[in-house]
């Protein structure tokens, strides 16, 4: 069997196409390492939501696994909490935004080995939700 | 009719035919392509040379503060005040010093505008750096604790979660004053500097300048290296510390200080309370910027021996550290 020769338009098409290769070829490789990177922003509001639910359910006996099964999963790096101490209240003092992220004073109260502590917690809400001890 | 086909115009075409223009933007296009990879190459063996030229600084700096002092300057003091804090009269920022009190802690309201001033020689402009805080200045050069895995001085209380783990054996650490005498393996075989980028400030995002938290407590930097690797860092279960490099006024390991416990390039892991393996770490393809304490500066390849790594972080180990460098 034969297949039949292209027309002379059909023939200008498959040209022109093969052309717009290199071009698409020509604006990847402009664009490439000049992507930027995602613009996250700190939402302090809902980072205090954040903080408080993580810091209730804490007081209430539930483990930072719990908060990770919820949906969106809450990832909480606390290594007090962890290793199974108790809190029985937290204040949340002063936050401001920091970075892509929201800074929060608190003091975290419980039995020993807690005690009475002073700390900062560093909330992230995009691209996930993370609650972290600061410096 | 036949008057009309031989028309000056018609003889002459009066311009390119589409499918012309088309192939010329190919094969220009082409030509572009091919030349890019080696122009973005181009810039960046400038950038590293300018990260590496920072690196020569900070290492006359040294020298010119041992000269002063007669010793090396603390990798931290009390305060969390840092090694580079402690450099700034020998780079030329003596008006900057004015601004920190030594005395006082590096968080201390008093340091707000230190915090925050920029020290050209203290970035690395392969580092974008796109996510740190206005309120804190960059830094991308770190100063070597050494091989181990322990962040403060070896604990004397056996109450303590750290005791018996060695301290450090590099030459900044707390309260460090390191000597040339005590820096036995020699100032050529043994690493004063090296760079870590900055971070993204955000653990709800895994990036290669995080220290993550495997949730073990390795003993010795060998387990530290294999717990560390075992993790999966797309787990943000082990996010644990994304405020990287900044600011160079707060002596950290996540700010000031590296380690010599796992290769260039590998991740870094904390274990809390106190066990650290941050690493040296850079955007540079292959490898890592390190000065050396006789102020020479090398290009160290990820695939370093870790024997070698570990024995050029020790001030006095007795290692033989040859062909180590690119």
């Amino acid at each position: 069997m034969l297949t039949p020769e292209p027309s002379l338009s059909g023939r200008r098409r498959l040209l022109t196409q093969a052309s717009l290769l290199p071009l698409a070829a020509l604006a990847a490789s402009l664009t490439a390492g000049c992507a930027k990177p995602p613009d996250y922003k700190a939402e302090p509001d809902k980072a205090r939501a954040v903080l408080e639910s993580v810091l209730n359910a804490w007081k209430e006996g539930r483990t930072a696994v719990d908060l990770q099964k919820q949906s969106p999963p809450v990832y909480v790096a606390d290594e007090r909490w962890l290793k199974g101490a108790e809190l029985t209240s937290f204040t949340i003092h002063a936050s401001r935004p920091f970075g892509p992220s929201t800074r929060f004073e608190v003091t975290l109260e419980g039995p020993a080995p807690l005690g009475t502590k002073n700390v900062v917690y560093m909330v992230s809400t995009q691209p996930a939700i993370s609650v972290a001890l600061g410096d | 009719m036949s008057h009309h086909l031989l028309s000056p115009s018609s003889r002459h075409p009066r311009g390119f035919t589409l499918v012309e223009l088309l192939v010329v933007i190919a094969i220009i296009g082409t030509l572009v392509g091919l030349l890019l990879p080696a122009v973005q190459a181009a810039r960046e063996a400038a950038r590293r040379s300018q990260c590496g030229n920072n690196v020569k600084q900070l290492g006359t700096a040294l020298q010119n503060y041992y000269s002063a002092k007669s010793s090396f300057p603390t990798g931290r003091n009390a305060m969390s005040i840092s090694t580079q804090t402690f450099l700034l009269p020998y780079i030329e920022q003596t008006t900057i010093l004015q601004l920190v009190d030594p005395t006082k802690a590096w968080n201390d309201p008093f340091h707000t505008t230190a915090a925050a001033t920029k020290v050209p020689t203290f970035i690395c402009a392969s580092d974008p750096a796109a996510y740190l805080p206005a309120t804190y200045a960059g830094n991308n050069y770190r100063f070597n604790q050494g091989s181990g895995i322990l962040w403060g001085n070896p604990p004397t209380a056996s109450s303590d979660p750290n005791f018996g783990i060695p301290g450090p054996d590099g030459v900044f650490f707390l309260d460090s004053r390191v000597r040339i005498q005590d820096i036995t393996d020699g100032t050529t075989q043994t690493a004063a500097i090296s760079e870590h980028g900055v971070g993204d400030f955000n653990n709800g995002l895994s990036s290669r300048t995080d220290t993550f938290w495997p949730q073990t407590t390795p003993a010795n930097a060998n387990e530290a290296v294999q717990q560390c690797q075992a993790i999966d860092t797309k787990n943000l279960s082990f996010q644990r510390f994304s405020n990287i490099g900044g600011p160079w006024l707060y002596g950290y390991h996540s700010t000031t200080i590296y380690f010599h416990s796992n290769v260039p390039n590998a991740r870094s892991c904390m274990f809390p309370p106190g066990r650290i393996m941050t690493t040296a770490q850079s955007s540079h393809p292959g490898g890592v910027m390190m000065g050396m304490c006789d102020a020479s500066v090398r290009f160290v390849s990820d695939d370093v021996d870790q024997t070698v790594w570990r024995g050029l972080g020790t001030k006095s180990g007795g290692e033989i550290v040859a062909g180590f460098a690119q």
